[in-house]
């Protein structure tokens, strides 16, 4: 079943069109990948999809329903997550508190209720910090859960973020290239974990460089060059199609 | 026997009252009465532009004019007969909903936002000065009524010092209830990292004007109390230069600390008395001297240095420690 | 009336725009809004009448003094409080927001203990030259003039030397720049000297027109205004937008109200945030 699609997709920047006509879609519990040279419009999309920036044109549908104008902050209540290329996480917060921030997207917490720490409070509390564990624990920092973010090295600050999106207990879980800067061992577990993600039966839009990892973890793929999409379809596919082996000549991990 | 909670809370009351009632006893001299109550009823208005500045990270230069409306507020309608009491909440609800007016400015980031709160302070004290009917202008408003609580009246330092240790206590226990709670993990979040606040759900202007009401609301109470107890209420009291203080209040005593807002405002008071006797014209250079000072060396303030020279003592290393709630000290 | 409208409006601008400049200077190549230069007017206005009133130094030898008065307090600043705190934090963070505001305070104050609070004339300059009806004061020229002077200098400065080339390397990516030599200390203090500098200039055309004193902080705070809606970090943008402020405010106070001209010009600068926050240049 088709979780969330993309249909026309146009953002236009003053005269230049950073995303041109797009379709595609998610397919529910699979991974698909999002490629191209830098400068694509990968990230735009991105944004586009969930609330950062203004569409210009056409239509993103999840579940049916138009979330093309609403605010971010409500599409990810709604269940579509994403992490940044640069992971952004309160520096001045504990990695268990980044991550319980995750679950402020399912549960209310209100002033009025803080205010006077009623029982409904205590109550939240509690369940936040369930989820919030059960993702620490996931993506391995219950160690360091009282290490300030802003004291983290730049993969366990990925991860953090990680935990925090997973925390909303989202249905459609976008990645913007989470191996930057990741060393091989690194890459490697956070292969893993996507695929344990994907078991537990996710959606996920993947955006990467890393083509091997593109590669070995991807149901469909889907490749973007100066805004235009110029091919989508398995990892056979993709890799024989000549518009796409032209587009990245020089570039891309393989 | 009661419950150890129950019991903690019911000492932690005893002490306030023995404290609001007892302070007079202790602290004697007339003069140095007068410092504790202004420097007592500001830590008011200073704790609610604590939680705006250094718990939602909006830098905000129309605290004082907050002050301001609260204070017309509960004088006008003391004056007209309600009892302070009543007047009391309204003032602060006024300028609560004068807060609302910033909302449009409200997704203004950081310098921008502190600018326009400057623009709306100017704003607010024009309003002040020109609105001859309503607030006689640069003439003030004398004749305020005391409150009266039964049989007493609320006319000294001595009585107002209690009241406002009442007043104090109870700001600070809501206060630590929100800092403590998830919707103060929402305002933190949206001070460091508005970015990875809204990727988390939460929609930062709403907790942003909530944040706002709840700091003028406090400015209002702070403003009111004060115009009762000085007798006069006049746009002079609530300028641009008066924000400012009160900012440096904030800085001095450490952003994002609610103690920091106490202490700074009792530092800052005591220091405008010396200032007072000593060069009083040259004021607002000395706090301009000070505000770099804090800034360029003690950028945590006095709590952050209290805080650090505590550190020293503590046991080094290891992960530090959090309560129950998550949110460490 | 419209003639006066334009001159005023103009000469005001251009004073504007000096300030402006120095504003946008700043904030290309650091990023950081530094409120301390509204008061550049001031320490020009102030050394400039020092030099020429008190001191009967020459008045073009005494507005080169007040230049270099802006220049180097700008540059200690720069050097003293703004590089150290950029060291450690964020140019957007609280602390270096407010000290930049603590500067801002101290400048002002701190002329008004060195010079009093009175208003400070400088002595009448030029002529009224006829135009048909109307009659200009010369000196409006003069203040035309002297900003076409200063900005084609900076333009020089900018494009033809290398000290401009590196300022310019420098804000497009810092990141950059520092690997290949361009030492970073050096530009910021040459950014610094000549937005102060700018200022100065800025304020002996302003002592001209109406006075000297610590109170000229106001007018650098409505330049802040004039280089927002020329689009904050664009030189040619922030001349326009003090001349569009310049005039504008001096029609609305000349319309509407003189006293709630202040006000208006706010209430343009919050509009400009909230819709078009890159201002009418990009910058």
């Amino acid at each position: 079943m088709e979780l969330l699609s993309v249909r026309g997709l146009k953002k236009n920047f003053g005269g230049l069109a950073a995303v041109d006509n797009i379709d595609f879609g998610l397919t529910e519990g699979e991974i698909t990948s999002l490629i191209g040279p830098n400068g694509a419009g990968k990230t735009t999309t991105i944004n586009l999809i969930t609330g950062f920036l203004e569409r210009t044109s056409g239509t993103i549908q999840f579940k049916g329903t138009d979330i093309g104008g609403m605010p971010a902050s409500k599409i990810v209540q709604l269940g579509i997550v994403r992490t940044f290329q640069i992971s952004q996480v309160p520096h001045t917060f504990t990695v268990e508190e980044a991550v319980v921030l995750g679950a402020h997207s399912r549960l209310t917490f209100g002033l009025a209720a803080g205010l006077l720490n009623l029982s409904r409070e205590q109550v939240r509390q509690k369940k936040a910090w369930q989820m919030a564990m059960e993702a620490i624990e996931f993506v391995g920092l219950k160690d360091k859960r009282h290490v300030i973010c802003g004291h983290l090295p730049y993969g366990e600050k990925r991860m953090v973020e990680l935990g925090r999106a997973l925390a909303t207990q989202p249905k459609v879980l976008i990645l913007d290239e989470p191996a930057a800067g990741l060393n091989t061992a690194e890459r490697s577990r956070l292969k893993q974990l996507i695929r344990e993600i994907k078991a537990s039966r996710l959606t996920i839009l993947l955006i990467e460089h890393d083509m091997k990892m593109v590669m070995d973890l991807s149901d469909k793929i889907v490749v973007l060059n100066f805004g235009e999409k110029i091919a989508e379809g398995s990892r056979e596919e993709i890799q024989l199609n000549p518009k796409v082996i032209e587009a990245y000549l020089g570039g891309g991990d393989v | 026997m009661m419950p150890r909670g129950k019991a903690r809370k019911l000492l932690e009351f005893l002490a306030v009252v023995v404290i609001a009632l007892g302070t007079r006893y202790v602290i004697t001299d007339r003069y140095i009465q007068g410092i504790v109550v202004n420097a007592l009823l500001l830590s008011v208005a200073v704790l609610g532009l604590q939680l705006i500045m250094g718990y939602a990270g909006q830098i905000s230069f129309a605290q004082a004019g907050f002050m301001g409306m609260g204070a017309y507020a509960s004088v006008l309608l003391t004056k007209s007969g309600l009892s302070f009491w009543l007047a009391l909440p309204v003032a602060g609800l006024a300028a609560g909903l004068g807060g609302f007016l910033m909302s449009p400015i409200i997704r203004l980031k950081g310098v921008y936002f502190a600018m326009a709160s400057l623009a709306f302070s100017i704003a607010i004290y024009v309003v002040f000065v020109n609105w001859g009917p309503v607030t006689n202008g640069t003439k003030g408003i004398i004749d305020i009524p005391y409150p009266k609580l039964g049989p007493v009246i609320i006319d000294s330092a001595t009585s107002f010092m209690t009241l406002a240790i009442f007043t104090l206590w109870i700001e600070w226990k809501c206060f630590r209830n929100i800092t403590e709670s998830g919707f103060g993990r929402t305002l933190r979040a949206v001070r460091d990292n508005e970015t990875a606040a809204t990727a988390a759900g939460i929609q930062v202007n709403a907790a942003k004007m909530k944040v706002i009401f709840v700091g003028c609301f406090v400015a209002g109470i702070a403003g009111a109390m004060m115009g009762h107890y000085k007798g006069i209420v006049s746009p002079e009291s609530y300028n641009f230069g008066e924000s400012i203080t009160l900012a440096l209040m904030v800085l001095v005593g450490g952003l994002g600390s609610l103690r920091g807002a106490v202490i700074g405002a009792f530092f800052v008071t005591i220091g405008s008395e010396y200032i007072g006797a000593y060069a009083a014209q040259h004021r607002m250079l000395i706090y301009g001297i000070m505000m770099l000072l804090f800034m360029l060396f003690l950028p945590d303030g006095i709590d952050g240095l209290v805080r650090m020279v505590v550190g020293c003592f503590r046991r080094p290393a290891g992960p530090r420690q959090v309560a129950p709630t998550g949110v460490s000290r | 009336m419209l003639v006066d409208v334009l001159t005023t409006g103009i000469s005001i601008g251009c004073v504007y725009g000096l300030v402006a400049i120095g504003y946008s200077l700043i904030f290309r190549a650091q990023g950081l809004i530094n409120f301390a230069q509204g008061e550049m007017l001031t320490v020009g206005a102030l050394t400039g009448y020092t030099a020429i009133v008190t001191l009967h130094i020459p008045y073009f030898f005494g507005v080169l003094l007040a230049i270099l008065a802006g220049g180097i307090v700008a540059v200690g600043i720069e050097t003293l409080v703004y590089a150290p705190i950029r060291r450690k934090e964020a140019v957007t963070s609280p602390r270096s927001v407010f000290a930049t505001i603590a500067m801002m305070i101290i400048l002002a104050n701190g002329s008004k203990a060195i010079w009093g609070s009175d208003a400070l004339c400088y002595p009448e300059r030029g002529s009224i030259i006829q135009f048909g009806d109307a009659g200009i004061a010369s000196y409006y020229f003069l203040v035309l003039g002297v900003t076409a002077v200063a900005v084609i200098f900076l333009m020089i400065i900018l494009f033809k030397t290398k000290m401009g080339l590196a300022m310019r390397a420098f804000a497009a990516d810092a990141v950059t720049a520092s690997l290949i030599g361009i030492m970073g200390k050096l530009v910021s203090k040459m950014t610094a000297f000549l937005a102060g500098g700018l200022g100065a200039v800025g304020g002996v055309l302003l002592a001209q027109i109406y006075f000297a004193s610590f109170e000229l902080g106001g007018f650098g705070l409505k330049a802040f205004a004039a280089a927002v809606l020329g689009g904050l970090g664009s030189v040619p943008g922030a001349i326009i937008g003090g001349l569009i402020l310049g005039v504008f405010e001096t029609a609305v106070s000349v319309t509407i109200s003189a006293a709630y001209k202040d006000a208006i010009v706010f209430a343009m600068l919050i509009a400009v945030l909230l819709f078009k926050p890159t201002g009418i240049f990009k910058g």
